[in-house]
C-alpha cells in the first residue's frame, strides 16, 4: 500500500468522523466553515425563537419596501411557490429568510446575498397548514420584516 | 450517489441573470412516518447551495427540512456575459452534495 493512499484513507476517516460530529449538532460555530448552517435558528420550535435566533436585534416593519410573489391560496401544502422581492433602493441588501409561522420548524431558508444579486429569492416550501409566511429581510439600515397570509387547503407535512 | 440536477443561465436585455436550479432530492423532515411500520424516517435535505458566478459566489443559501421536495432556486444578479460559466453546488445533511455548471445564454 502506498503512503499517498494510505493518507486518503486517514484523512477520510477523519472527515468522515467530523460529518458524525456535525450532524450530530456540534462543531456549530458560525463562520467556522465554508459552509455555515444555523442549527440554532433551523431548529427552533416557534416563529419568535426563530426571529430571535436569526437576528439577536430589533425587527422593523417591512411592508412597504419587501413585496411577496407567492399565491393566496395553495391546493397542496407540500409545494408552495414563495417569492420575496426588495424593492429598488439604494440599499444594499445582505440577506432575506423565509420563514412560515405554523410549521413544526418556523424557519423554511436563508439566503445571503453578494450585492450583485438582485434582492428577489423564490423556492418552493411546505407549509403544514394556513398560516403567514413571514419574511425577514437585512439592509444596511437593519432589519425588517413582512408577512403575506397563504391559506393551504391540503397540509404539506404529512405522507 | 449522483443526483440529477439542472441549472440555466440567462440573460435579459437589462443585464439581469437569471438563474434556475432543480436539484431531485426527497427533502425528508425527519418528522413523517414510515406507512409500512409507523417508525419515523430519517431527515434527509439539502442543507447549503451556492450559486457562483465565475469565482464569485452571487448567493449562498442555508434550506431547512421546509423546503420541497425536488427543490426549485431562482435567483438574479447583476454582471453576467454571455458564455460565463455559472457554478451551482449543493450538500446535504447527509453528506452527499452535486454541482454543475453551465454557460449563460441570452435569453429568449
Amino acid at each position: 500500500m502506498n503512503s499517498s493512499r494510505r493518507s486518503f484513507i486517514r484523512q477520510s476517516a477523519i472527515l468522515g468522523a467530523l460529518g458524525a460530529l456535525h450532524a450530530a449538532g456540534f462543531l456549530n460555530f458560525p463562520q467556522a466553515s465554508a459552509r455555515d448552517w444555523n442549527t440554532e435558528a433551523f431548529e427552533a420550535d416557534s416563529l419568535d425563537e426563530a426571529i430571535n435566533r436569526l437576528t439577536g436585534e430589533t425587527v422593523r416593519d417591512g411592508a412597504g419596501i419587501i413585496r411577496f410573489v407567492a399565491p393566496p391560496i395553495a391546493e397542496n401544502g407540500a409545494v408552495v411557490p414563495i417569492g420575496v422581492r426588495v424593492e429598488d433602493g439604494e440599499e444594499i441588501v445582505s440577506s432575506i429568510a423565509i420563514l412560515c409561522e405554523k410549521n413544526p420548524r418556523p424557519l423554511a431558508a436563508f439566503y445571503d446575498l453578494h450585492p450583485d444579486a438582485v434582492p428577489f429569492i423564490r423556492t418552493r416550501i411546505k407549509m403544514r397548514e394556513t398560516a403567514p409566511v413571514v419574511a425577514l429581510v437585512r439592509t444596511e439600515s437593519g432589519i425588517y420584516r413582512a408577512e403575506h397570509i397563504v391559506k393551504v387547503t391540503k397540509g404539506g407535512c404529512g405522507g | 450517489m449522483a443526483r440529477p440536477m439542472k441549472v440555466f443561465a440567462a440573460l435579459d436585455t437589462e443585464g439581469v441573470t437569471t438563474v434556475r436550479v432543480l436539484v431531485r432530492h426527497d427533502m425528508e423532515t425527519g418528522l413523517r412516518k414510515s406507512k409500512k411500520d409507523g417508525s419515523l424516517i430519517p431527515a434527509h435535505f439539502i442543507q447549503n447551495i451556492d450559486v457562483k458566478h465565475g469565482d464569485k459566489t452571487v448567493l449562498s443559501a442555508q434550506w431547512g427540512a421546509a423546503v420541497s421536495k425536488n427543490p426549485s432556486l431562482f435567483c438574479y444578479f447583476k454582471g453576467g456575459v454571455v458564455g460565463e460559466e455559472v457554478t451551482v453546488s449543493w450538500f446535504d445533511n447527509k453528506g452527499e452534495s452535486g454541482s454543475k455548471t453551465s454557460l449563460i445564454t441570452q435569453a429568449d
